[in-house]
């Protein structure tokens, strides 16, 4: 009897609970063309080329592989699929086994399962397609209890999490580009794809500019995309109740307001000759997405745009008269500056009111670095320049623009 | 010393018929014999008493020795088995085993400490067990060479058996008794007239092979006719004569799967 093992702290409960591995009934070689494969856990079996040359390497295949012995005497291969398809190659006939005998379906599948997540042979997606077959064909408890591993804090237990079950299940939602990430191995962790998938419903653009990242040095975290799909979510759902964009353009009817913004005619429209128009337009139907109805719309949005980079124009000018007025007032210093900062908040105040507290905060903090970079400041043109805010600026958005 | 254990988490299939015979058994093929009692219920216990009274007579005092709950406790006993003459001896279960489920987990391991110090004086050891999944069964498996198990052919007996075929694998797996083998089950008052019971004798086969032991002791009255000595001398009749055959059958095929036959002689 073994007597310099580990005597477990655990209570008798706990032990009676652990999971028992099956034992194989024997070991040796046995001929490779006596061994057939019947499904595979993995994909595709990678590099071979280079198994084979490091088996050739130490002569032999060093981890015995998994079979069972088949009522009709022929071994099904349970474990080691890898190793058995390079052997040829290798240069070898005969592999080394361990042999299971009177095994269900259950244990052999539970035995490949154990031994592949062992030698980490399973990609995530190889685990997530493994996963969600094995629900389908012996049940979440079955599978909770294949796919189980061991804890060394938590001794007894038998089943898996079903929080890691369910990650691997959502596979089964991921829009392509979403699953295609994780069949190349470019991302692999759940929570981040989960996020990516989300993103993709709602805001395929965002989704491409963190996805190109995958893979890379800079891949995005958790928090990354999960703060993203937290931002998409609100402004989507800041839109008006029934909420597309689509709809806060082209929905405002009989009773509403028939003009998007007041026009101060006396300076007219700087930079454009579209006049902002009333907005309302007899919209039949929520959502049209007839290529027609979407002309219609951009050219509303752009009118709306318009007008809104003409009115922050002419707030400017307003500033620069105010300016110009306290200078002839000869303000000390704390009224001068008590002056510019209220009116400031005034200016700026009604655009956060509308974009709301986080967005403001990102959009002042960023026109804060902007800044920050720019103290030898040329000239204000030279500024407004550099903050895209120029009068020369693009309506459009350059591609592949992202905040 | 071979160790056997007889378990099986249901009562009533004939652990305890199987230590007696077992072990009259070996004592007629001249073994030293040492029965260890870890049930409660004190069965195996009577009759190696019964056996002592006919051997040293019924005056003979009963002197101070090791008992069942000892086993467990840190501080080893000084005192021996019991002394049953004829070649046995006896660590006698008693009521205090169930205390034992509140010893630590390290108790599990001292019974077989303290066995291992006695395998010099002994052939075979056979070791009854409670019907319980507890500390005094998990301390059998650990001590044990060999396990065997009885089983009768009903459902709760077959799925006891399966609780008790995990247990084993527990043991082995986490390296407290890594050796410990099955040494099978042995199907117990098969009824060769009713269907079920063919059957399930069947499909046990079927499923566990080897595992299942190929003598098998059917129901017979004088099996259960005197528990103070063995089937073959219980008294004479036709069901006494069919149980004795098969039952010493299944007594030689224990002993030497344990092999513990060849030692034979070993008692002066």
């Amino acid at each position: 009897m073994n007597k310099g093992v580990q005597k477990n702290r655990l209570s008798l409960g706990a032990v009676a609970n652990l999971a028992v591995k099956p034992e194989p009934v024997s070991a040796g070689q046995l001929a490779i063309d006596r061994i057939f494969v019947k499904k595979q856990v993995r994909r595709a079996l990678g590099d071979l080329a280079g198994l084979a040359q490091s088996i050739r390497d130490k002569g032999e295949i060093h981890t015995a592989l998994l079979v069972h012995e088949e009522p009709d005497g022929r071994y099904r291969l349970i474990a080691g699929h890898r190793r058995l398809a390079a052997a040829p190659e290798a240069g070898l006939n005969k592999v080394p086994v361990k042999i299971y005998r009177d095994q269900s379906e259950l244990q052999i599948r539970a035995l490949q399962v154990s031994e592949n997540m062992d030698r980490d042979e399973l990609s995530a997606y190889d685990q997530a397609i493994g996963v969600i077959e094995d629900i389908a064909s012996y049940g979440m408890e079955e599978a909770r209890r294949i796919w189980n591993q061991s804890d060394k804090k938590k001794p007894g237990k038998s089943l898996q999490s079903e929080s890691w079950m369910s990650k691997r299940v959502a596979v089964s939602r991921y829009a392509e580009p979403v699953l295609a990430l994780l069949m190349n191995g470019a991302c692999e962790d759940f929570e981040v794809l989960h996020s990516l998938n989300q993103l993709y419903g709602m805001a395929p653009r965002e989704f491409d500019a963190l996805a190109e990242r995958c893979g890379g040095d800079n891949p995005p975290t958790r928090d990354e995309t999960r703060a993203k799909v937290a931002s998409v979510k609100e402004w989507l759902a800041r839109q008006e109740p029934g909420g597309s964009p689509a709809e806060l353009l082209g929905g405002q009817e009989a009773g509403g307001e028939s003009e998007a913004l007041e026009v101060d005619g006396e300076d007219g429209q700087a930079g454009t000759d579209a006049k902002p128009r009333a907005v309302s337009q007899k919209q039949k139907g929520p959502k049209k997405t007839g290529a027609a109805s979407r002309a219609d719309l951009a050219r509303e949005l752009a009118n709306t745009r318009s007008a809104v980079i003409g009115s922050g124009e002419r707030v400017g000018a307003r500033f620069g008269d105010l300016m110009v007025g306290m200078q002839t007032l000869n303000l000390d210093l704390a009224e001068g500056e008590w002056v510019l900062w209220q009116s400031f908040v005034s200016t700026v105040g009604p655009v956060i009111a509308q974009l709301g507290k986080s967005r403001g905060r990102a959009y002042l903090e960023r026109l804060g670095k902007q800044l920050r970079g720019n103290d030898s400041a040329a000239s204000v043109d030279a500024l407004l320049k550099e903050l895209g805010a120029d009068k020369d600026a693009p309506a459009d958005m350059p591609k592949g623009w992202t905040f | 010393m071979k160790t056997i254990a007889i378990a099986n988490q249901k009562g009533g299939v004939g652990k305890t018929t199987i230590c007696r015979n077992a072990s009259f058994y070996g004592l007629d093929r001249g073994l030293r014999v040492l029965a260890v009692d870890l049930d409660p219920q004190r069965n195996f216990t009577k009759t190696l008493m019964a056996f002592r009274e006919q051997n040293l007579g019924g005056e003979a005092a009963v002197p101070p020795s090791l008992t069942a709950t000892r086993l467990f406790e840190k501080k080893a006993s000084k005192l021996g088995p019991l002394d049953c003459g004829a070649g046995a001896a006896l660590i006698a279960g008693e009521r205090e085993l169930v205390d034992v489920a509140g010893f630590g987990m390290d108790a599990l391991h001292r019974p077989a400490e303290r066995l291992a110090s006695l395998a010099k004086s002994y052939d075979v050891c056979i070791i009854d067990t409670a019907p319980t999944l507890g500390k005094p069964l998990y301390a059998a498996l650990i001590a044990a060479d060999y396990v065997l198990c009885p089983c009768t052919m009903d459902q709760d007996a077959i799925d006891g058996l399966k609780d008790l075929l995990e247990d084993v694998e527990r043991v082995r797996q986490l390296g407290w008794n890594p050796g410990l083998k099955t040494m099978g089950i042995l199907a117990n008052r098969v009824n060769k007239r009713r269907a079920f019971d063919r059957n399930a004798l069947q499909d046990m086969r079927e499923q566990l092979g080897d595992a299942v032991m190929g003598p098998v002791l059917f129901d017979r009255a004088a099996t259960g006719y005197a528990k103070d000595r063995p089937v073959w001398r219980v008294q004479s009749g036709e069901s006494q004569i069919l149980a004795a055959k098969e039952m010493k059958a299944v007594c030689a095929e224990i002993l030497r799967k344990a092999n513990a036959l060849g030692q034979e002689g070993n008692r002066s």
